[in-house]
């Protein structure tokens, strides 16, 4: 019970931190939305491959409290090189740990058992193009930022389809920040589910979503995915801290779970030597060398070099002594 | 006595030379160490349904292969899987092993899929194995299999 002295501060509080006013129409905000956040989106993930990336993932099962899922992931990145390591916690999963890498070169997917070494999965080279068989979501998400509303669909080209409907907006005041609430409905081209939610962004930190709910709705049910996204600032840029999901599916109600993911940015150059089959241990293809690393034949070539010249001023002395003698 | 260790350097140079030729030798003169039998397949006119593809696979070289051989993917009107799904194996140097692949015809028309044989022994290596064939109707001519 909270009394009434409590009550007028909370109430006055809220109405500080979260006022909902009058904002621009549905018309306005498509088109504003059109023209900045793919730009946004651009300077923010060109700012991002500036940063290497580590999350911890948790999911439970809202019915009962069980802990479903939980792995560590590991995302670095090189101008187009990366690689995206996913590694289940054992106690829980017995899936394997898979890495997915892309160099200038080919890219690949490896995985390990516990306590066992990585093996080859999938390989391609990079010259054939990217290859469908090779699961990406993951490196670049972690890469793009935080801009899609499910694996398939991201925002910015989403957004300026004209089957991507806004029906509603909203601003909010929310601890000083001028955020835009964004109700939409969505199609894609020749599909059959129906997407629709609405965003919270942050138009001042290049449109960074702030909260999502996305449900998916076809003639069984529909699957709703709410989300709520942290930041913290690192020199004035924003990086997501945390992210808390709860997945609920009309069809399972009993298999509504809530996912939280911790996430930590550090600030650091990364080497291509990292994104190659030789950093996991594994030989590289045939004809593959890499420009930094010296073949071992030339030191041993030198050696013999040395020797050799050894051997012919060792002999001319032992020549010019006997002389003299 | 400087003759000597001239002798001994000289030694030194030759053993030096032979290990630098044989280490050159290793990284420039990589040949395929996974040998398939077949890496195409024409199956000629086929009806819908499940058919096995047999390869054999060798490993000529001297170092011991691991051989991955992913789950397979779908292709034109066809997949082409491996049996069991997701097999890894050790292919010892001059072991040959037969594996056996399965394709499933799935619509009419042309078909064609192919799957990626993975190896890593000195060197990683890749080995495509593609097969091609038509799919008639049940009951329509059946020039099955040219393997």
């Amino acid at each position: 019970m909270i009394s009434g002295r409590v009550r007028m501060p909370l109430a006055m509080a809220i109405l500080v931190t979260s006022t909902i006013r009058a904002a621009e129409s549905p018309e306005d905000i498509k088109r504003r939305l059109c023209s900045e956040l793919p730009a946004a989106s651009q300077r923010y993930a060109a700012r991002l491959r500036l940063y290497q990336c580590e999350s911890e993932c948790i999911g439970r099962n809202l019915g009962n409290g069980a802990v479903v899922f939980k792995h560590r992931t590991s995302s670095r990145q090189m101008g187009e090189s990366g690689l995206f390591v996913i590694e289940p916690d054992a106690t829980i999963s017995q899936d394997p740990s898979e890495a997915r890498v892309i160099n200038s070169r080919y890219v690949f997917v490896l995985r390990k058992k516990p306590n066992s070494d990585w093996v080859l999965h999938d390989f391609h080279e990079v010259t054939q193009g990217h290859p469908s068989s090779i699961y990406y979501a993951g490196l670049n998400q972690m890469a793009r930022g935080p801009y899609s509303l499910d694996p398939t669909t991201w925002l910015p080209e989403s957004v300026q389809q004209p089957e991507f409907v806004i029906s509603g907006t909203t601003d909010e005041d929310r601890e000083g920040r001028k955020l835009v609430r964004i109700k939409y409905e969505y199609t894609k081209p020749n599909q059959t589910p129906t997407y629709s939610g609405h965003m919270l962004f942050d138009p001042d930190r290049y449109w960074l979503m702030m909260e999502l709910e996305h449900t998916t709705s076809t003639a069984k049910g529909s699957l709703t995915n709410r989300s709520i996204y942290e930041y913290v600032e690192n020199d004035g840029f924003p990086l997501m801290s945390r992210a808390v999901t709860v997945q609920s599916s009309t069809r399972f109600p009993q298999l509504s779970s809530e996912s939280t993911t911790s996430v930590r940015y550090v600030r650091e150059d990364a080497h291509e030597s990292e994104f190659t089959l030789s950093a996991f241990g594994l030989p590289e293809p045939i004809g593959v060398r890499w420009k930094h690393r010296t073949p071992r034949f030339v030191y041993l070539l030198a050696g013999a070099g040395v020797f050799l010249a050894l051997s012919v001023a060792l002999y001319w002395l032992g020549h010019r002594n006997k002389s003299k003698s | 006595m400087s003759r000597r260790f001239s002798i001994l350097c000289l030694i030194g140079a030759g053993t030096f030379t032979a290990w630098g030729a044989y280490s050159a030798m290793r990284d420039y003169g990589q040949v395929p160490a996974l040998i398939a039998d077949r890496t195409t397949f024409d199956l000629g006119k086929m009806h819908e349904g499940r058919y096995p593809i047999v390869v054999t696979l060798s490993n000529p070289s001297a170092t011991d292969l691991a051989v991955t051989i992913p789950a397979g993917s779908c292709g034109n009107r066809s997949c082409l899987t491996s049996d069991p799904l997701d097999r890894a194996f050790k292919l010892c140097p001059g072991q040959q092993i037969e594996v056996t692949l399965e394709l499933e015809v799935k619509q009419l028309g042309q078909f064609t899929s192919s799957i990626r044989l993975l190896a890593c022994g000195t060197h990683t290596e890749v080995v495509l194995i593609t097969v091609t064939g038509e799919c008639v109707p049940n009951g329509g001519a059946h020039e099955n299999s040219k393997q």
